[in-house]
This record gives structure tokens, C-alpha cells and sequence, in this order.
């Protein structure tokens, strides 16, 4: 069983059965291995101030903090500083 | 045909230890004779020993950067230089282009090739970051450069020393093209005599052990760094991991810049490819060719060779792919001295720790991973006419401090190591004031400057300054991550926060140390605050403050799983305010009894999980 954070990778039980990816919080299954989880998963683009104190912070609407989270429970997969309009990147997949 | 000497187990762990102890001999020599703080007090420096072609059989701890970089040079020299002119006994050599071996220019780096029965069969690097190299700006990283020639002094492997003697000429050339010339003379002279220690110990091991067992360790030793690396590379997933990394530019024309990697891992092979990062920049952060690799296998050494002797046959696995007229491999031209600590250099380390860390994630070996630290940081150079009237310039050695990230099973360490330094040091506080014209207000860990998760990442460092004995001091900002958030988390740790640096105009603390007061926080200090960008030179008054805060590390996992007891243990030790905890751990923490109010706790976490679920969408 191979996990990544809270993401798992569930291979396939018997023949032709998909392998999938699901949370490990919840066991919901967000959709097979052939794709980037990213597109199971909801996103939100939150401004860079967040989880950080606000002296520190520099407000530009250039970049955004890409949350990436389980649609069933909620829990975080990935946060991403990325430009705010530019592609997800797929930040693994296994070959 | 000669046969090959083939060394026992005992000899060959013998001979490994006894290069070690070389090196770390190199090491200790250049610190104990320089009289430059960044050496002596921040340990800006490496060593290595090459075999006679100039590949790197053993190299000392210091800064990783350079690892890769310093066999470049040794090559070089070998190659072009042979006949014309010349490699003898009793020579060394100075080299700092960028184009052939140095990450930056201000690194120089001294040869010394070892001979026996007047054969050459070693060669020695001691390099070493000198705070002016000449050029356009003082400190050496040239924010206005568009041509390398601009940059300054350029050594692309010139005799210093023949027959033993420092060579007059090229002595009296150096002096005229640098603004500390005494200075620069002694640190040249510090590492030849790092690289006549070094090489008096390798003599005395080849009278012990005889030139074919020594000759046997140089080629044995890369090749049991090469097994022992395919055979962990074997054991890792096979996959594509990917980075991106979006940085500042110092051209406001360019608005930001960006260094992409993916780590392709298949079976013993390793790729790092940089397609997609920034074409060329019109500024100096770019990184040519041997910066670009040797900053890259910074992680890679520190994150997957850190048990396996270090030398070629380690990194000379990996496979490139650094495109040509892009940021990490741009034209011979092209300005290249602010990458790093504040261009693609240093942004391809974090670049490349994100992929490994998310190859071990997805490994049995996950306490391997961790996210993100030192991405973000300052590195001020300060000059002027210092106490005696002497051109003085330095940086603020804070740099090599930051909040480590956090790993999959614990929180990052606070104001810890780069990943670029085996041997992090941070000048104590009474050494820097006695070594610089400023006085410190405070050095301290930073509140909430960890990135949040799970596991939260280390708490930077923030440090206040006036300048102290001498009028105006100017202030050359190298840094990172001020708008960009620089240092990742990880799995769902968020990254850590800005970096900042603010002057206090007319602060004039005179008046508050008279009555016995010193500030302690920003909020005590006077004047007219000004929020100073990155990357840009401002001047210090003698009665203005300078506040920073340097980087902190990223977060591993979701805020919202931290342990709550955990967060009150943090807001406890001040690295994290009541504010924070609420906003983004969900954590309510009684301001009076300070203990977890675990009702209201788990209320607010539930909505904020419904905020996510509400706020979220499908792409
Ligand atoms: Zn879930």
C-alpha cells in the first residue's frame, strides 16, 4: 500500500478493477491512477496573507496559495504558491 | 599491461578516513588563517581532493553548492593548460569563472596539483566566498549587470603561485582590481596554505601506504559511491516528481521568474530536468551551466548521498536536462551573480529537495521527506567607511541560519541548518559587534514565522541593528520570498511566511538607552517605518533601526490534524501567537488559564472543514 500524505494509491483487487487513488482520512475513493489526482480533489485559491501573520505578508494578486482538499472530509492534500492562473503541476506520479 | 593494486577492506576504510581528515585539515587551515568574517565566522568555504585527470575523489564538509563545481575547475585546468602554461610543481592556480567552475564569482578558488617522482597525481581545491570581487558593486552580486563582463574579476585559472612564490604580477593585478585589496591578498594567501597542509598530508600518506594503494583509493572510492547510490535508487519508486518555484526578479520589467524541475527516477537512473523554468534573464540571477548543476545536486547529496562517501562516481549518476538560453543555462554572457543566494542557484535547491521529498512520501521511507527551509531568507551585505576609516563591507551571517522544514513525523528544527551547509555557523552576537560598526537591538526566533501543518515548519529568525561609530552605512539587499512564498510545505503544510526587512527612519535610540530602556519589539521602536524591498540598496542612517525577519520553514500535513496541545506547547514558547493558533490551527486557547478550550476547539475546526467543503471546487 502506497501513500502519499493523505492520499493512497489502491491497487487494483482483482482483475479489471481500476488502481484509484482515495483519502486515507475518510477511505473515499477520488478517481483512478490514469490521471492526476489534483482533478478529484476540490481547490480553492486562497490569497498569499493566509496561515501567516499579517505584518509579514505582502498582498499581490500575482500568486495564490492552490489548496487542494478532500471533497468528502475536507482534509488538505496539498498547498501549492503557484501564479494564480497557471496549470496545476502534478507533483507525483509513479510509472 | 600494469596490474590494478585491488585494496583490502581494512586499507581501503584506512585510506577513505585519512582523505577525510585531509580535507577536513584543508578546512580548518583556511579557517584559522583567513581574516575574512564570512570564512571565519560563517564558514562560507569547501576543500576537496581531485585525482590527476581533476575528478573530485574526496571532498570536507562546508558549503554543498560548491560540491559539484570544484572538480569543473581542476578539469579545466588540466585540460587547456598542460602545455601552455604549464603544470608544475610548486604552482596553484586561481580560478573563479562561472562559466568554467564557480556558482558565483565572489567564490574564489585556489589549485594546487600534487606531485610524486615528479608525476602529477593529485590535484587540491580550497575555495572560499571573498566579500568584493571588483566590478560595478561592492559585494560582488551586481543588481544592475546585464553582460558578465560587468560583474568583476574573472580568473579563469591563472598562475598564482610558481615554484612555491606567489607571483608579483598577477599579485599586484588582483590588488588593483579589487576594494579590499590587503584583505583579498591574505585570503589567497590562506588558502595556498590550506592546499600546502593539505598536500604535505597526502605526500606523507603515499610515503605510508606507497602511490599505488593511494592511486587504487581514487579510483575505488567513486566506484563504491556509484554502487551504493544505484543500489538505494533501487529500492526508491519509480515516478516523475515535480517542482515549480516562482521567484522574484530583480528587473521589474520581468515581474517574477520561475526554476521548474521534474525528477524522473527509473530503476538505478536519476534525471533532473528543468524544461519550462524562465527563458534567460535580462538580469544577474541567472545560473550558468556548473552553478546550475552543483546547486542542484545540493539536495540530491544532502538528501540521498548523506551516508555514501561524496565524489564523482556519487553525483555522476545523475542525467541533465538543462536547456539551453534558459535561466539555468544561459548564454556565456549573460549576468549571472545575484543566483545565488537570490536567483535560480538557489532556487533550483529547493526546486529539487520538493521532488525528492516527494519521491521518499511515496516510499517506505517517508521520514526521509521534508518540506521546504531556507527558501525564503536575507542576506544584507553592509559597507562603508568603517571605525578607522577603512573601506569596510560584510554581510549578516544570519543567512546561514532558517527554520528547518517539517518533516512527516515531526516539526521542523528552529533557526537550524541551510541545506546548502554541512557545518552551519552564525557569528555569536559580541563577535559580530567587535568584528562590525553595528550594535544588535535583538537576535531571536521569530513568532508564527513557521510554516503551518501538522508538523509545523522551524521558526526563523529576526534580528534588529543600529549602526554604530561610523556615519553612514549602505545596505546591498540580497533576499528572497517577500512577496512569493518561497519555502514550501509539504502534503498539505502550507508554506512558510514573507520575509521582511523594515527601516525605521530617525529612530534615534539614544534617548531610550540613556533611560536605561531598549526596545524589544517593533512596536518600541520610533521613527518613520519604511518597508524596504528586496533586492535593492538603501542607505542606513546612525539613527535609523533595521528590522528583519529572516525565513522560516514549510509545514508538513493539514493544520487542522496538528495536535492541539501542540499548538498551546508553541504558543507557550512564543513560536506561535493566540491569533494565529485560532486562525489557522482552529485552536482556542483560554488567554488566562492558557489550556485548550476543546469544545470551542473542535466547533471551530468543524467549520472551518465546512468553509473548505463550501469554498472548494471541482476543475
Ligand atoms: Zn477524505
Amino acid at each position: 500500500m502506497i501513500t502519499w500524505g493523505n492520499i493512497r494509491i489502491e491497487k487494483a483487487a482483482k482483475k479489471g478493477q481500476e488502481e484509484v487513488y482515495s483519502c486515507v482520512q475518510c477511505e473515499h475513493v477520488l478517481g483512478p491512477t490514469t490521471e492526476d489526482w489534483k482533478k478529484y480533489a476540490l481547490v480553492n485559491k486562497a490569497p498569499l496573507s493566509k496561515a501567516q501573520p499579517l505584518h509579514l505578508a505582502t498582498h499581490s494578486g500575482r500568486f495564490a496559495l492552490r489548496e487542494f482538499y478532500c471533497p468528502n472530509c475536507g482534509t488538505m492534500f496539498e498547498v501549492q504558491m503557484l501564479a494564480t492562473e497557471e496549470p496545476n503541476v502534478e507533483t507525483f506520479k509513479l510509472l | 599491461m600494469v596490474e590494478k593494486t585491488k585494496l583490502d577492506p581494512i586499507t581501503f576504510e584506512i585510506l577513505r578516513h585519512r582523505l577525510e581528515e585531509i580535507v577536513a585539515e584543508s578546512y580548518y587551515t583556511l579557517a584559522r588563517v583567513s581574516g575574512n568574517a564570512v570564512i571565519t565566522e560563517a564558514g562560507d568555504h569547501e576543500e576537496s581532493i581531485m585525482n590527476a585527470m581533476g575528478d573530485t575523489v574526496m571532498v570536507g564538509g562546508g558549503i554543498v553548492e560548491w560540491t559539484g563545481c570544484l572538480e569543473d575547475a581542476a578539469r579545466y585546468i588540466s585540460q587547456e593548460y598542460e602545455d601552455n602554461p604549464g603544470i608544475h610543481e610548486g604552482d596553484q592556480f586561481i580560478m573563479n569563472d562561472t562559466g568554467i567552475a564557480a556558482v558565483h564569482h565572489m567564490d574564489i578558488q585556489v589549485l594546487k596539483p600534487v606531485f610524486w617522482e615528479g608525476k602529477r597525481v593529485a590535484w587540491l581545491n580550497c575555495a572560499g566566498h571573498m566579500m568584493d570581487v571588483g566590478g560595478m558593486q561592492e559585494s560582488g552580486f551586481v543588481f544592475g549587470a546585464t553582460e558578465r563582463i560587468q560583474e568583476g574579476l574573472c580568473m579563469k585559472g591563472v598562475k598564482i603561485c610558481e615554484k612555491g612564490k606567489i607571483r608579483r604580477d598577477i599579485e599586484d593585478t588582483l590588488k588593483y582590481m579589487t576594494r579590499q585589496p590587503d584583505l583579498f591578498m591574505l585570503e589567497i594567501g590562506a588558502r595556498i596554505a590550506a592546499n600546502n597542509a593539505a598536500a604535505t598530508r597526502l605526500l606523507q600518506t603515499i610515503e605510508e601506504f606507497g602511490i599505488d594503494k593511494v592511486l587504487a583509493i581514487f579510483e575505488e572510492l567513486p566506484e563504491y559511491s556509484e554502487k551504493l547510490i544505484r543500489a538505494k535508487l533501487r529500492t526508491l519508486p519509480d515516478g516523475v516528481f515535480r517542482a515549480t518555484h516562482h521567484f522574484e526578479s530583480i528587473r521589474e520589467d520581468e515581474g517574477y521568474l520561475t526554476v521548474k524541475c521534474a525528477l524522473i527516477k527509473e530503476g538505478d537512473s536519476i534525471t533532473l530536468d528543468f524544461t519550462g523554468s524562465s527563458p534567460q534573464s535580462k538580469g544577474s540571477q541567472n545560473v550558468a551551466l556548473p552553478g546550475a548543476r552543483s546547486n542542484a545536486e545540493c539536495p540530491f547529496l544532502m538528501m540521498l548521498g548523506y551516508d555514501i562517501p561524496w565524489n564523482y562516481g556519487l553525483w555522476g549518476v545523475i542525467n541533465w536536462v538543462l536547456p539551453e538560453g534558459s535561466i539555468v543555462n544561459p548564454s556565456p554572457l549573460a549576468p549571472v551573480s545575484t543566483n545565488t543566494p537570490a536567483g535560480a542557484g538557489y532556487v533550483m535547491i529547493g526546486t529539487v529537495t520538493d521532488c525528492i521529498s516527494q519521491m521518499y512520501l511515496c516510499s517506505d521511507r517517508t521520514e526521509e521527506a521534508y518540506a521546504n527551509g531556507g527558501n525564503a531568507f536575507h542576506n544584507p551585505n553592509m559597507y562603508g567607511t568603517g571605525k578607522r576609516g577603512e573601506f569596510f563591507i560584510t554581510m549578516m551571517m544570519e543567512l546561514m541560519i532558517c527554520g528547518g522544514g517539517a518533516l512527516a513525523y515531526r516539526d521542523g528544527d528552529n533557526t537550524c541548518s541551510n541545506l546548502w551547509t554541512t557545518k552551519p555557523q552564525v557569528t555569536n552576537i559580541e563577535r559580530a559587534e567587535e568584528h562590525f560598526p553595528w550594535l544588535y537591538l535583538w537576535r531571536k526566533e521569530a513568532m508564527d514565522t513557521g510554516g503551518p501543518g501538522q508538523y509545523r515548519g522551524g521558526t526563523g529568525c529576526t534580528n534588529a541593528i543600529i549602526s554604530y561609530g561610523i556615519g553612514e552605512m549602505g545596505v546591498h539587499d540580497m533576499g528572497l520570498g517577500m512577496e512569493p512564498r518561497l519555502a514550501n510545505g509539504l502534503a498539505g503544510g502550507y508554506p512558510a511566511p514573507n520575509v521582511k526587512q523594515i527601516v525605521y527612519r530617525g529612530a534615534n535610540l539614544k534617548g531610550m538607552f540613556e533611560n536605561g530602556q531598549l526596545p524589544r519589539t517593533p512596536d518600541d521602536i520610533p521613527g518613520h517605518r519604511e518597508v524596504k524591498p528586496l533586492l535593492h540598496s538603501f542607505t542606513l542612517n546612525p539613527e535609523d533601526a533595521y528590522v528583519i525577519y529572516f525565513g522560516g520553514g514549510g509545514g508538513y500535513g493539514d493544520p487542522l490534524q496538528r495536535d492541539p496541545e501542540a499548538v498551546v506547547k508553541d504558543i507557550h514558547q512564543e513560536y506561535v501567537s493566540f491569533e494565529e493558533a485560532k486562525r489557522t490551527y482552529g485552536v482556542i486557547v483560554d488567554p488566562d488559564t492558557q489550556q485548550v478550550n476543546w469544545e470551542e476547539t473542535r466547533n471551530l475546526r468543524q467549520e472551518m472543514i465546512q468553509e473548505r467543503l463550501t469554498l472548494g471546487k471541482r476543475e
